[in-house]
């Protein structure tokens, strides 16, 4: 574990085949929620244990309770519906619903596990949380536009004035809510992931709303994750949000090669941006493991991301993650990125004189 | 005034359930290529019944087991595929093609990815390759301007050409980026466009994710029949002095199902704005976006539509 280079997983990890097989089966309603749990509980242990061993400073069990970071709020919120199965990228689909009525709030969809988390983990547990901004981005809107078109005509401002509504009450009534008891149920971090923030640069001003609102009167350390996305549309918003720490996506845009110039880095550019030209001063989640790809990341060249990171960044300000969750990468790969990246911290610590 | 109706689809077109599992499948190593084989020639023919039994004009290569618009290019030496990037304003990723050498189109290189041998001979054919603009903009080319110009230009030409050489009857380019680009330079766009011009070959333009209303002298100068995606907005004062245009009046990123009267309205404004007398009507972008049922039900509606709209203004 580094000693002042912090390091965290991002959020999912791959689920063994049984318990894959078993959620398929609950989801095909073939067995109940209390007889998939126990699969669940043993896994999200084992999980919990790897990666206190791997040496990780904020640790979840890799989302073992929730089928998926989409699915779970959306079966668990009143008003959505699964329409089905829809692409994200090459052979990578996830089920997508329609939102049809309003939204109400139905229960603390995270509690349980978080609960059950914390009685097992040694470390601090840090856990992660779909934002509203990026429920309401995947979700096809039905229910709030068909309410607009009763007054509008045109169909740009009525999809605006819809996915606002939407994120708002997503925010308020759900999200908040949720963050709340959490923290009142002692989670001292709290991961809100919002992938899909930058996706529409007109509805920034609606991303950091949603946010504002969902993480409002929070007692708790609230960061925030984003991923795949042009930060330069993220950057003029940052000191609005009310949080001090961003999880970003940075290796996947990066070389393999060794070394700390801007030549070398180029998926590191932002940090510049960020830290030197706006002059944000918080923390960053730097993400230095690509989890689209099954070769893995050597300690050396993790090391070198995180040197090329700390002339900008101070040490104690750098948290390092993975560029997103790796449920994308079979268990021994995740690990095995994950060990190196712990590795890789410890050689970066020795070399900024930090051990 | 009387107008000819005709309707198509367009761009990649979404999977069932049981092949989005044999495709995965199939990536991680656990199915044979007869048996992926197999799922992509049924749902290639699932889409062509689909497309038959709702009267479209030309039958689309469904393109369904394409990983997005612009791999198949990757194939050539000096071009790979590079890191994952939003596709405009989507929760949908492409991978940035890396253009790092001068490269010249290879003949055969789209044909290893079209189903030309299952689309049904007695119908016209159609399919979408990615534009030149956008291509120019959606990639990283290691090139100065004007050779990047040259080899993206030479790119698309050659695709175009060989789709025509394979039997398509119609070749629609994806130009995305045409539409959502604030500024488009126009002599760039018409520089890109030249060798595609040179085929004498005909080609629609397919524009969506913003609005061309603004940009119609540069559509205008391109002489090609394009299309307007009315979920973009419609702006009446705008002439459109064409005699064919492309309306996009499906919205392929809502499940909500259009209404007619809306759709109709906005319909005439562009009509009775324009000269035409061909209007081709299809989705405003890939149905990909889309769940497979809720795609089929936007494909029923769109005949609807053709229907309706002949029955208004048809001949």
């Amino acid at each position: 574990m580094g000693k002042v280079i912090r390091t965290q997983e991002i959020g999912s990890l791959r689920k063994p085949p049984k318990l894959m097989e078993m959620w398929k089966s609950y989801l095909n309603k073939k067995i109940t929620f209390d007889e998939l749990l126990p699969e669940i509980r043993r896994v999200s242990v084992e999980n919990i244990k790897k990666l206190e061993e791997i040496g990780l400073t904020y640790v979840y069990d890799g989302e073992m309770h929730r089928w998926e970071m989409y699915y779970h709020p959306v079966t668990n919120i009143y008003g959505f519906e699964l329409v089905g199965q829809v692409r994200v990228m090459e052979n990578r689909y996830f089920v997508k619903a329609a939102v049809r009525k309003p939204i109400k709030f139905l229960k603390n969809y995270y509690l349980d596990e978080f609960l059950f988390i914390k009685k097992i983990a040694k470390t601090i547990v840090k856990i992660p949380v779909t934002g509203p901004y990026t429920i309401a981005d995947w979700t096809f809107n039905e229910y709030y536009v068909e309410k607009w078109f009763k007054t509008l005509d045109d169909m740009k401002i009525i999809r605006f004035n819809a996915k606002r509504d939407l994120v708002y009450d997503l925010a308020e009534k759900v999200i908040n809510p949720i963050l709340k008891e959490l923290a009142s149920n002692g989670a001292e971090r709290i991961q809100i992931d919002e992938p899909a923030a930058t996706t529409h640069p007109s509805e920034m001003g609606v991303f950091v709303d949603g946010f504002n609102l969902a993480v409002d009167g929070v007692d708790a350390t609230v960061t925030v994750h984003i991923c795949y996305s042009d930060y330069s549309i993220l950057t003029p918003y940052i000191l609005e949000m009310k949080t001090k720490h961003f999880a970003l996506e940075f290796a996947n845009r990066d070389s393999w090669k060794l070394g700390t110039s801007d030549k070398d880095r180029p998926g590191y550019s932002y940090l510049r941006e960020l830290y030197i030209e706006y002059g944000y001063d918080g923390e960053i989640g730097l993400g230095v493991i690509d989890v689209h790809t099954d070769a893995i990341e050597s300690p050396e060249l993790i090391r070198d991301r995180i040197l090329y990171a700390a002339k900008f960044v101070d040490p104690e300000k750098i948290v390092v993650n993975p560029d997103c969750g790796l449920r994308t990468r079979r268990r021994e790969i995740a690990f095995k990125k994950l060990e190196n990246m712990v590795k890789g911290v410890e050689l970066a610590e020795k070399e900024l004189g930090l051990l | 005034m009387k107008v000819e109706f005709k309707a198509y689809l367009t761009g990649i077109l979404p999977r069932d359930d049981y092949s989005i599992d044999i495709f995965k499948k199939f990536e991680w190593g656990i199915i044979d290529e007869k048996t992926y084989r197999e799922t992509v020639n049924k749902l290639v023919c699932k889409w062509v019944d689909i497309q038959v039994s709702n009267k479209l004009d030309f039958i689309h290569d469904p393109q369904v087991d394409w990983l997005d618009l612009f791999r198949f290019y990757s194939l050539i030496d000096g071009i790979s595929a590079g890191p994952l990037t939003r596709y405009f304003e989507n929760n949908y990723f492409y991978r940035k093609l890396i253009i790092s050498e001068k490269v010249d189109y290879e003949e055969g290189v789209l044909s290893f990815y079209t189903h030309h041998e299952l689309l049904p001979d007695d119908f016209p054919w159609k399919i979408t390759l990615p534009g030149p603009y956008t291509m120019y903009r959606l990639s990283a080319v290691n090139l100065d301007k004007e050779e990047a110009i040259d080899v993206i230009g030479k790119l698309v030409a050659g695709a175009v050409e060989e789709a025509f050489n394979l039997g398509y009857s119609l070749v629609d380019l994806h130009e995305p980026s045409l539409a959502y680009d604030n500024y488009v330079d126009e002599d760039l766009v018409l520089q890109l466009y030249r060798y595609i011009k040179r085929l004498k070959l005909p080609f629609h333009i397919q524009t969506f994710f913003g609005s061309i209303f603004d940009k119609m002298p540069l559509m205008l100068k391109l002489n090609a029949t394009f299309s307007i995606d009315i979920f973009e907005g419609v702006d009446d004062s705008v002439k459109i002095p064409v005699d064919r245009i492309i309306i996009g009046v499906i919205d392929s990123r809502n499940t909500l199902m259009e209404r007619f009267h809306y759709i109709s309205k906005y319909v005439s404004l562009i009509i009775d704005n324009s000269l035409v007398d061909t209007v081709y009507l299809t989705t405003n972008c890939d149905l990909d976006f889309l769940p497979y049922k809720s795609a089929i039900e936007k494909v029923l509606l769109l005949n609807e539509f053709k229907r309706r709209f002949t029955l208004e203004w048809g001949r």
